[in-house]
């Protein structure tokens, strides 16, 4: 599901700034240095990157595989671990009586006890496999319009950090007043005097 | 001004589009676009009815066809204009189905017609295939935009032609 095939759930944006003059050399540049590492092996709990949209487990874009002039379609590769906060509190209990054993009645002070929740928190993530989540980016590069496959908020937000972070442009939503003024150039101060108005009829019972 | 006041206070321009384009559904059925193309107008069985801005009341979210659009009607004469939609567009004879918001205007759940087997070839020819068909639509969705905000801006308030629809369908109800 997604842009490349079945029902598609589309956010758009319009790319503003000045694009650098060896635009296609940039884009590669760039998106090598922020594609997605992978975090299997270690504890981070998240981690984001571009991937190809074809496949997210190629980060090595062969043959410029995110072109398909005037197209730039990228994956945004999400990884994210998760440990339930009872599964942490659960075991910080357990790891808590052993240590009290072992020091035979005397207590344990709250440094050593924050000490042993982080030690849980991490031995936890590491045995935890990450999540992962692939967004479909598409970028005309001729007019500017840019799609994201989602209309999930917090997934907006990691894509426009991502983006900016990338390309050092800025994304403009196309929500309604936005387009308005992008589809009317020049009608501006019409459009501000607008006021809402209704189809209020008075005789409604 | 930034996108979070825009949202807030200019949130009326999409509540007007989405009530215009139940109007034109229910009227001409068609518009032509200034590219000269003819795009039909269509909306699905999921209405949804807001406060226009500035105004208190509830939402009033209708589904299935013709019993609970007499509700739909209802609370647009008292007031409430469409905060979203499930709309059909036939352009050059092929349809899609996406559902709008007022706020964003955002395609969610959109399905384009299907691509002919054989047709493209490779995982990039099927893309392209596809960002083309949903090119098509979001032209003919701002085309149409454009037509509403041409027709708004000639009005003091909205169009006389939206006016007499609301009025007729408080007689027709």
């Amino acid at each position: 599901m997604g842009i490349s095939r079945g029902g598609v759930t589309l956010t758009r944006y319009k790319v503003s700034g000045e694009a650098p003059k060896d635009f296609w050399d940039f884009v590669d540049r760039r998106i090598h240095t922020n594609a997605f590492l992978p975090i299997d092996e270690g504890t981070e709990e998240q981690a984001v990157g571009w991937c190809s949209i074809h496949d997210y487990l190629d980060t090595n874009f062969a043959y410029a595989s995110y072109s398909l002039d005037p197209y730039l379609v990228l994956g945004l590769r999400l990884d994210r671990r998760r440990v339930p906060a009872s599964l942490i509190k659960r075991q910080h209990r357990q790891e808590v009586q052993k240590a009290l054993a072992l020091r035979e009645g005397r207590g344990l002070s709250r440094a050593d006890r924050e000490d042993l929740k982080e030690k849980v928190r991490l031995d936890l993530l590491r045995r935890t496999v990450p999540a992962t989540v692939v967004l479909e980016v598409i970028w005309n590069t001729s007019n500017g319009e840019l799609w994201v496959a989602t209309a999930s908020r917090g997934m907006l937000d990691i894509f426009e950090d991502l983006f900016r972070r990338t390309f050092d442009l800025q994304l403009v939503p196309r929500i309604p007043w936005l387009l308005a003024n992008n589809l009317l150039p020049g009608f501006g101060v019409t459009l501000a005097a607008l006021k809402p108005a209704t189809l209020y009829t008075r005789e409604v019972a | 001004m930034d996108v979070a006041a825009l949202l807030h206070e200019k949130t009326f321009l999409g509540q007007e589009f989405l009530t215009w384009l139940w109007c034109v559904s229910e009227e001409e059925g068609s518009v032509a676009l200034e590219d000269g193309r003819l795009v039909d107008v269509l909306v699905g069985d999921r209405l949804v009815l807001s406060p226009a801005q500035g105004q208190d009341g509830t939402r009033v979210s209708v589904a299935g066809r013709e019993a609970s659009l007499a509700e739909a009607r209802q609370a647009i004469k008292r007031g409430k204009l469409v905060e979203g939609l499930r709309l059909g567009l036939v352009v050059d004879g092929e349809e899609y189905w996406l559902s709008l918001d007022a706020v964003h205007l955002g395609f969610k759940s959109m399905r384009t017609p299907p691509v002919a087997p054989g047709e493209k070839e490779g995982l990039e020819g099927l893309l392209l295939e596809r960002v083309a068909m949903i090119e098509t639509a979001i032209k003919a969705l701002d085309g149409l935009f454009k037509r509403f905000l041409g027709l708004r801006m000639q009005n003091n308030g909205l169009p006389a032609e939206m006016r007499a629809w609301a009025a007729d369908k408080a007689v027709a109800s």
